[in-house]
């Protein structure tokens, strides 16, 4: 990115060869003089050693020693370089303009491409459209250079035009305003105005240091930039192609008006840009531009286009025009066809003169106002014969000849029908009703006028009753009718108020609907409850609906909410209806024929539904259940909640479901009575006693037909515990012959324990009074020996077979019973 | 909108223009270019719902025998003044051209001293007690580094509330 390297290229000069070779003459030139006359000087003094060359080098050598001391020498050339490069400015601006525009060339130029190409959109297309010699020119020379065809018509026809202004701040910088030529908005605007007021004081500072005089001119490539300044902005038009003098003065000019009338806020200027929004529509006249189409270069060789093009045109046009003629005709005769009260018969063209006959409605349009403006009358010859036609518009003009209706009657005509409808004079009243189906066309007439004559009374009436829009009235001559509906009050005032007025001189309301009499609400009630027999609806004078009798619910219901919505009606009073469906009214009636005992409650839920609950005898039930159906309106009948206390089969089920008797057990009632008998265990036994009492129907819990089982079991426990079989000592030989006696006892009294209870297991212990390891052998032999001969018995896996080793003299073998169920449960 | 013109100075090679790059296009580049004339930069800023404008005019670094021309200063409303903190003299022209700056525009505009190149640590030869009687009296002071953006961001910000509450 090139910033701005104007001073080193120009002051370094070694950028540019050329122009370091001219700047190093310039600053060596005058000096050239001098080292002449040092060079003499030498001479003079004899001191050939130093020649021009010597000094020419030692020169540059003694100007850095010098600079490096002070600075006279570089006051000294200072003037001499400046004016070296305003000259060489003067001689040729390349050089400078080539520095200045890196930086502002593309941006100024980016924006101003985008101007040109939208504004030549719309003419771009129109020269690409024409066939103009001058437009394929143009098209070549786009093609040869790499510009678009575009920029090619704009450099052809632009004379100038200025695209861009910006107000700046002059000391800052800023940009204060910036204008497009097509209104659009440069982004970088901003910048450019910074650049070019850096850009200026660059170029100021440079070449005329401390003057205030400004340049006001910069020219990039196709674009100039004109500057004008005042002491507090820069103004500066960005233009295209040859700028006219007087752009200047007119530059100058809006300068002043601008310093004039922003003077303060120039002046204050803080960077707030939005003080100055008005400068935009002042400026705007500054952008001017001119195009013209440069005339050159006419000269065309085309000598055989001189001959041919007259001929082929003077054919053409001829061929032309007959042609033309022809479609105008045509298209006139389809017009007249078209217009209504014309009716064409013949036409025809007899040489160069066409002719023609038909019909013509004398309220139809003059058919030489049709005529297309390039058809002459001079060759066309019309015959015209009057007719009525009977097209609705011509009708409707002629009823508007005819009746000339007054302005506030309005007419108008469809399908043969005339509507009339307005005011008017009661004598053209009479007129149109007499004429109007005499006009020709008009086949049946509707005319509801308003006598304009009584017009001033009909206006005074509406005003002194001023009538609701329910309420019309019609004034035929001097009687009123008054028709639609009301209230009471109104009307009332109404018949005052029309007593009092004098020109009138009678007045109807027979047919007005009072909307709050008594009698047109009761009407309405009627007609909106639409009230079943046996109900009776009146209204009071208070303006209150009764309703009587008797009905369901449902109506009303329905009836309250109909009555809600009649006008006027005050209020709805149906307390002293009988509703057959109501609960409490079903209740009565149900009491009446159930006819229940005291210990039944009987209800009516809302759904119609019958509840009963409480004890009541079994026939009592039955006989309820039959009655509950005749009721009317009572939709279900439920007596679950009834019970007969003595019931035996519901008794049974109670006393089953809460005692849950074991298998063993057999229950049964009678008369207040729950037997219970068979084999029960001491807990079951003690529950049943305690839960029985409390079933309903139970008076008296009898269970002396129960067997305790468990006391059973426990006295065989008893025995089994007290039997023990003896060993000869040391051995697993019995004793004697009664201990196998024992063990059939053994078995007998174990098999009557396990009938008790299927958990009964009968613990076989093997004991030996040894010590050492041989005792825990012999007690288990013992224990074995006694098992198997059990097993012999018929005692299979009930027993359970363990060996201890005790110091215990006699025994051998000790039997227990146990309970595997209890164990379990432990 | 406001607008602002924003003057950076200082000596040269200190990084006026590689702060401005990082400022207004976050980078940032080792290479040295040294500033023959000036650029103008544009940056947006919101500042407490004021959108401000500053048009940043990145200035050649003041050298002996090329001073910072005073018309380059002219209607300035705020200023970054640059040293670099590897060179402590630096320090002492960007006094001379705080002088300069004042001198031009007759009045004080807000400014803020960035004492840059702070990343490279093993070349610092400002010590922290030196530092610390540079920031004295509230004087708007950060050290800064164009090549990690330390403190670019806040010190561009604080001038522009300082230009806008002026
Ligand atoms: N490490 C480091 N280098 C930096 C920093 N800032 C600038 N530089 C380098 O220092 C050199 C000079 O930077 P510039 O931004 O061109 O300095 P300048 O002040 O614009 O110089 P002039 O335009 O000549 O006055 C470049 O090589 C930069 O890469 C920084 O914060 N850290
Ligand atoms: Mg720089």
């Amino acid at each position: 990115m090139p910033d701005l390297p104007l001073s080193e290229k120009t002051i370094q000069p070694e950028n540019d060869q050329a122009a370091m070779q001219a700047l190093r003459d310039l600053i060596v030139g005058p000096e050239q003089e001098k080292i002449e006359v040092l060079e003499t000087h030498l001479n003079e003094i004899s001191h050939p050693v130093a020649t021009v060359e010597d000094i020419a080098r030692a020169l540059p050598e003694s100007i850095r020693l010098r600079i490096s001391e002070d600075q006279s020498l570089q006051h000294a050339l200072q003037p001499v370089t400046e004016q070296a490069i305003q000259e060489s400015v003067r001689n040729n601006p390349k050089p400078l303009s080539d520095a200045l525009f890196p930086i502002m060339g593309p941006a100024i130029r980016k924006s101003i491409n985008h101007t040109i190409n939208t504004m030549l959109q719309s003419m771009n297309q129109a020269v690409e459209n024409s066939f103009s010699i001058q437009g394929i020119r143009w098209r070549i020379q786009a093609m040869r250079s790499d510009k678009t065809f575009a920029e090619i018509v704009l450099l052809n026809t632009l004379v100038y035009r200025v695209e861009q202004i910006f107000v700046i701040h002059r000391e800052s910088g800023l940009l204060i305003q910036h204008i497009a030529n097509d209104g659009s908005i440069e982004e970088d605007a901003d910048l450019i105005s910074s650049m070019l007021t850096a850009v200026t004081d660059f170029v100021r500072d440079s070449f005329a240091p401390g003057s205030n005089e400004a340049i006001n001119n910069l020219r990039m490539g196709e674009m100039e930039l004109l500057i004008g300044q005042s002491p507090h902005i820069t103004l500066a038009l960005v233009c295209r192609g040859s700028i006219p003098h007087d752009l200047y003065s007119m530059m100058d000019e809006h300068l002043e008006l601008l310093q004039r009338e922003y003077a303060r806020a120039f002046a204050n200027f803080d960077g707030d840009t939005s003080l100055f929004v008005g400068i935009k529509d002042m400026l705007r006249p500054l952008m001017v531009s001119d195009y013209r189409e440069r005339e050159e270069r006419k000269k065309f060789p085309i000598h055989a286009f001189i001959v041919i093009i007259p001929v082929m045109l003077a054919l053409l046009a001829w061929f032309g025009w007959a042609w033309y003629q022809q479609r105008q005709w045509h298209d006139f005769i389809q017009t007249l066809r078209n217009t209504a009260g014309i009716v064409v018969l013949h036409e025809k063209k007899n040489g160069n003169h066409f002719v023609l006959y038909g019909m013509l409605d004398p309220q139809a349009k003059e058919p030489v106002t049709l005529l297309p403006p390039n058809l002459s009358l001079k060759n066309i010859a019309m015959h015209w014969r009057p007719y009525y036609s009977f097209e609705e518009a011509l009708v409707f003009k002629r009823i508007v000849q005819r009746l000339k209706p007054p302005p506030e009657a309005v007419l108008s005509f469809t399908h043969g029908m005339l509507t009339a409808r307005g005011a008017a004079p009661a004598a053209w009243i009479s007129h149109i009703k007499l004429r109007a189906p005499l006009i020709l066309g008009v086949l049946t007439t509707d005319i509801q006028l308003r006598d304009m004559d009584l017009e001033p009374l009909a206006d005074k009436i509406a005003r002194l009753l001023m009538p609701p829009d329910t309420i019309v009235l019609t004034l035929k001559g001097l009687a009123l009718t008054m028709q639609g509906e009301t209230t009471q009050g109104w009307l009332k005032q109404a018949k005052n108020t029309l007593e009092n007025i004098g020109e009138l001189q009678s007045h109807d309301e027979t047919t007005v609907l009072v909307l709050d009499s008594p009698a047109y609400l009761l009407q309405q009630a009627m007609a909106r409850l639409q009230p079943p027999t046996g109900i009776t609806l009146s209204v009071d004078k208070k303006r209150v609906l009764h309703a009587h009798g008797k009905t369901l619910t449902a109506w009303a219901k329905l009836s309250r909410k109909h009555a809600v919505a009649i006008p006027y009606l005050a209020s709805y009073h149906d307390t002293d209806l009988l509703l057959l469906d109501a609960p409490a009214y079903l209740k009565k009636q149900a009491v009446a024929r159930l006819k229940p005992p005291k210990s039944v409650a009987l209800s009516v839920s809302s759904d119609h539904v019958l509840h009963a609950r409480g004890e009541a005898t079994a026939a009592w039930i039955k006989k309820a259940r039959i009655q509950a159906k005749k009721i009317r309106y009572i939709t279900q009948y439920r007596d679950g909640a009834v019970i007969d206390p003595f019931d035996r089969a519901r008794v049974l089920r109670a006393a089953r479901k809460k005692l849950k008797p074991p298998k063993g057990i057999t229950l049964d009632y009678r008369q207040g009575r729950l037997y219970a008998g068979g084999k029960a265990t001491t807990d079951w036994i003690a529950r049943a006693q305690t839960l029985a009492p409390k079933i309903r129907g139970v008076m008296v819990y009898d269970d002396r037909q129960v067997i305790n089982v468990m006391k059973e079991w426990y006295a065989l426990r008893a025995s089994i515990q007290g039997i023990h079989l003896s060993f000869q000592a040391g051995t697993a030989t019995f004793a004697g012959e009664s201990e196998q006696k024992k063990i059939k006892n053994i078995a007998e009294l174990f098999i009557k324990a396990h009938k008790l209870s299927k958990y009964s297991r009968l613990k076989v212990t093997g004991i030996s009074s040894l010590y050492g390891d041989s005792a825990n052998k012999i007690a288990s032999q013992r224990a074995v020996l006694t098992g198997k001969i059990l097993l012999n018995q018929g005692i299979r896996a009930m027993q359970q077979i363990t060996a201890i080793k005790v110091a215990r003299s006699g025994w051998g073998v000790e039997f227990d019973l146990v309970d595997r169920q209890k164990r379990e449960k432990q | 909108m406001i607008q602002k013109k924003v003057c950076m100075l200082g000596g040269f090679g200190v990084g006026k223009t590689s702060l401005v790059e990082r400022f207004v296009y976050s980078r940032f580049t080792d290479e040295y270019i040294s500033t023959m004339g000036l650029k103008i930069y544009r940056k947006r800023l919101s500042n407490n719902g004021t959108d401000v404008n500053m048009m940043v005019w990145d200035i050649y670094g003041e050298e002996d025998k090329r001073k910072v021309a005073t018309s380059y200063m002219k209607g300035a409303s705020g200023a970054i003044l640059v040293a670099d903190g590897t060179r402590p003299e630096t320090l002492d022209t960007t006094t001379v051209l705080l002088g300069r700056l004042q001198d031009t525009l007759k009045v004080e505009i807000p400014w803020v001293l960035l004492i840059n190149k702070h990343d490279l640590t093993d070349q610092w030869a400002l010590s922290e007690a030196q530092l610390k009687a540079l920031s004295v009296a509230g004087r708007p002071m950060y050290t800064s580094s164009a090549k990690t953006g330390k403190n670019v961001e806040t010190a561009f910000e604080q001038l522009a509330q300082m230009m806008v509450r002026v």
